[in-house]
């Protein structure tokens, strides 16, 4: 964490410029003719979502350096850092203005969708995994870190909700897809979606039960941002579906939530980072008034 | 005060310290009044009971003065050394909010105290409050193999540095 270093003010700048700057470019001409600034919009979009998942990628890899003595949380942010790998390749999944491909806003090419979905299911399961591995990381160490009873019945209203959403397959955006695997694909999305909004419930649980901590605040913003995405993908396919006629309106609308999304899984790990920053400066600070000290390897192995 | 004689007097009389008119008066009284009489004889007699429970009492007590005084000072250095043992705990418990201090920065306050009481039931010290110098490592490794979950390998190390004695 010493060469570069990311912090949480350095993420909010980043949501500032990429969302300020597609405000700018909407304001003129209004939600729902994106078209006319389509070129500038998706760049900005593939720029945004590239630096966002890109810092998530390097301080992910960072921190699964951290836990080398413990191997539930290590799998779990190496998880993450794969999550984010894979996420990266996303904002490329569709014709891009900066290689010269014409760009429809409102439409994507049924390769590309098939392809994002591709790559969407295997980073949705190591997000999965990773939520799950620190969640059981944390249950192992055998803080009295517990379920209530309104945890569970949250988990399961979310299930009972995804059941629902299941019945009504027909909300989702590709379920008339030109290619059969991508509405399978989606569906299998939308499952895990689900699920990780369970998993991060967990999660969050855990952060209140810390009392405080810069670690709680960065389970928070887990949390938040797995609920995020799930709660864009119901409101925007219940909105579609209620308003068929102004789909270029809330496409443009939903653009910015979307958009946003990859910020808020940057800034959770970017409040994570900036612990091991701040655990690193007061180190410092007593090694330079005491003798070094031998090696950790020693203490707590095996976890 | 009965019939003119004071507790005072009395108790001089009893005590065979009253001056002679005094003791004179009292025992011309003592033959006409039946009443003043009685009272007497039970005064004598208890004070006759007391002498002999006190004479028991220094009989059955083998210690002389030199031997008292000498278990005296022991008990007095025995309280010193507990004051002492006292104010290690004391230090030992400082030690202990300053590592819980640390450790809140990082999983909060709640998952501190719960991290060191864990450490501390699951080392050789079975508790926070047996934690001593001479069982502090083992219970402070313990504390790092949570921290390292809790916290990583940075905020272990942090924890490993602020806790060592």
């Amino acid at each position: 964490m010493q060469k570069f270093r990311f912090t949480t003010r350095t993420v909010w700048l980043g949501i500032a410029l990429h969302l300020g700057g597609r405000t700018l470019l909407l304001l003129p001409v209004g939600l729902g003719n994106a078209t006319q600034h389509a070129f500038w919009l998706d760049a900005l979009r593939v720029v945004g979502a590239f630096c966002a998942y890109g810092v998530a990628l390097v301080v992910c890899w960072r921190i699964a350096d951290e836990y080398r003595e413990a191997k539930w949380m290590r799998l779990a942010w190496l998880a993450l850092t794969l999550n984010a790998g894979l996420s990266l390749l996303r904002p490329f999944v569709r014709p891009l203005p900066i290689w010269g491909h014409p760009v429809e806003l409102y439409n994507t090419p049924p390769e590309y969708a098939l392809l994002m979905h591709c790559i969407l299911v295997p980073a949705n399961f190591c997000l999965l995994l990773g939520l799950l591995a620190i969640w059981w990381a944390y249950h192992q160490i055998g803080l009295g870190f517990r379920l209530g009873k309104r945890d569970i019945l949250a988990v399961l209203g979310l299930l009972a909700l995804m059941m629902a959403f299941l019945v009504f397959g027909d909300l989702l955006t590709e379920a008339q897809a030109y290619y059969r695997a991508t509405t399978i694909l989606q569906i299998f999305a939308q499952v895990q979606m689900f699920l990780i909004a369970a998993a991060s419930l967990l999660l969050h649980r855990v952060s209140i039960q810390m009392g405080s901590g810069r670690q709680a605040i960065a389970l928070r913003w887990m949390t938040i941002y797995a609920l995020w995405r799930l709660g864009m993908v119901l409101v925007v396919s219940l909105a579609r579906h209620a308003f068929p006629n102004h789909a270029h309106f809330i496409a443009d609308v939903a653009q910015f939530g979307w958009q946003l999304a990859p910020w808020l899984f940057t800034l959770a790990v970017a409040h994570r980072a900036e612990l091991t920053a701040l655990a690193a400066e007061r180190l410092a600070q007593i090694r330079n008034e005491r003798p070094a000290l031998p090696s950790l390897q020693t203490a707590g192995s095996g976890r | 005060m009965k019939h003119g004689i004071s507790d005072e007097s009395w108790e001089n009389y009893l005590g065979g310290s009253l001056p002679p008119e005094e003791r004179d008066q009292i025992e011309a009284h003592l033959i006409g009044c039946l009443a003043c009489w009685e009272f007497h004889e039970r005064m004598v007699k208890l004070n006759a009971r007391i002498r002999d429970a006190g004479a028991a009492m220094e009989r059955s007590c083998v210690l002389g003065d030199d031997q008292l005084g000498a278990g005296l000072r022991g008990v007095f250095a025995l309280i010193g050394a507990q004051r002492e043992v006292g104010e290690t705990m004391t230090q030992m418990q400082q030690r202990l909010g300053e590592l819980e201090a640390v450790m809140a920065v990082f999983c909060g306050s709640q998952a501190a105290a719960s991290a060191i009481k864990a450490a501390a039931e699951n080392s050789p010290a079975k508790s926070l409050r047996e934690v001593t110098r001479e069982n502090w490592e083992p219970f402070l490794q313990r504390l790092i193999a949570i921290a390292q979950v809790m916290c990583g390998r940075t905020g272990a190390r942090w924890l490993l540095e602020s806790g060592r004695l």
